[in-house]
Formats: structure tokens, sequence, C-alpha cells
């Protein structure tokens, strides 16, 4: 008998795969860690060719509201990781960069635990499972916009 | 030195401002502001050696077209621009064109000499 490729079996066995690579990525939940959007902000901050950022900026990239940008940003400056500057172009909103701790961070990005597991894929398979990736981020999307 | 570009946008004034900050630096310019003709821009035009490509056009997203171009015309330079404007967030947007191996991404606002800079940049 031929097994339909869209039983709902096969696609919570499919969502628990995905869900379980999230979980590797970020094995450590504990309060203190850095939470995924706190590492989105990082990534953003880190990227830009000036080295600073606003809460405007990182909110729209990111694409969520103010608040919780402006929160997290508050808790990564606590922490250590950023740092606020006068922003010379606009005195309402401050710019942020990245401290040295901040910087140093990057390096254990969790995202590149994907190494391994995407270098074990050949340069075939790994760009027919960026594009399959894509697919299915995009399908999603449009369903929920 | 002058390179040609290819600008496929579809915000008129965002397109005439790259126009204008790329001709005043002694670039060559072809405009394209329909999305599905970009091939066929860039197959009629073979002095072009770097497409700039908006990532979002009218709500759809143009990673089909990147792809295209990285297949068909390899020895060209993609440079992404983003500024939102779809249904993925400019975070994902630029991380797909990036797997998409988009040669250089910018994001909006950009400043001219940015722009400028990164045109250099691929030629060494």
């Amino acid at each position: 008998m031929t097994k339909s490729h869209h039983r709902p079996t096969s696609l919570i066995s499919t969502g628990i795969l995905l869900e379980q690579i999230v979980r590797q990525l970020y094995p450590e939940r504990a309060p203190g860690a850095l939470q995924p959007l706190q590492w989105s902000i990082l990534r953003f901050v880190h990227r830009q060719p000036s080295g600073d950022a606003t809460v405007s900026a990182t909110a729209r990239f990111i694409g969520i509201s103010h608040a919780p940008i402006s929160r997290s940003i508050a808790t990564l400056c606590t922490k250590g990781f950023l740092q606020s500057k006068e922003n010379k172009t606009d005195r309402r909103s401050a710019i942020y960069t990245l401290t040295s701790q901040g910087k140093q961070t990057m390096d254990a990005d969790p995202f590149l635990r994907l190494g391994p597991g995407i270098e074990s894929l050949s340069g075939h398979d790994r760009a027919q499972f960026m594009r399959q990736l894509r697919q299915v981020l995009i399908e999603l999307a449009k369903e929920g916009d | 030195m002058t390179h040609t570009v290819l600008i496929v946008e579809d915000d008129a004034q965002m397109m005439s401002m790259i126009a204008e900050m790329l001709t005043r630096a002694g670039h060559n310019v072809v405009k394209q502001p329909v999305l599905g003709e970009t091939l066929a821009s860039v197959d009629k035009n073979p002095k072009i050696d770097v497409v700039l490509l908006d990532i979002w056009h009218d709500g759809r997203p143009a990673f089909d077209t990147l792809d295209q171009i990285k297949a068909s015309h390899p020895a060209l330079k993609t440079l992404v621009i983003s500024g939102g404007g779809g249904y993925l967030s400019t975070e994902v947007s630029i991380a797909i064109a990036d797997l998409g191996q988009a040669d250089a991404i910018l994001l909006k606002p950009f400043t001219r000499s940015s722009l400028l800079f990164q045109i250099s940049k691929f030629f060494g």
C-alpha cells in the first residue's frame, strides 16, 4: 500500500525533527542564557557596517514591534553584551554597539552548531536542502500572511 | 572603473535615486522595474556586469530570479537590496538571499558611499 505523503503523522514527525534541530541549537534554556531574540539582535548589530544600530532599525529588521526589542536590548546592556552611545543624527534615540564581551560572544553563536550537520551533506544535497527549507518557510509564511 | 549595473526595482523613487547615485559616479545603468523581465534584460545587454536586485517586488520575493541569474549567468555579480515589504522579515529575506549566493547584500536605507564601495569591491 502506498503511503500518502500528506498523512498527519508524517507532518507531525517532520515538525518534530525541525523542532528538535532548534532545541539542539539552543540547549541552554536557563534564565541567564541568551534567548533566541537576543541572539537575533546581537547578530543584527554585528552585521551593521557602522557597528551600531537603533531600536527602530533592529525592530524593522527582525520584523517585530519596538517594545520587545527595547526590553531585550536593555537586558543585553545589563548583561554587558551591548552598550549605548549618543546618536548624533537623532538625539531622541540611542545607538547600541557590541561590547568586547558581545563581540567575543558572536564566536559562540549557537547557529554555528549547524556546521557539522550541514557539512556532512554533499554540495548538491546542501543546495537542495537550503532550497527546500526556503520553500517550506515561504509556504508557511504565505499562509500566515 | 566604469561598470554597467542592471537595477531591478519596482519603486520608481528608489529606482531613480539608485540610478542617480550610480550615474554620478560614472557607471552605466539599465533600469528594469518589472521583476519578470530581469533575465530578458540581462540577455539583451551583454555589457551588464552587476545586477542590483530588490528582493521584494510588490509583495513577491525575487529569490527564484536570483537563482536563475546565478544559474544562467554565473559571472554576473548580484547585489541584493532589502528594506522589507514582503511576508517574510528582512532578517529572513536576507538569510535566504545569502543562501541563494547573492554576492553582496545591502540593507535599505543605504548611503551612496556604501553602494559605490560595494560595486568597487566586486571588481577588486
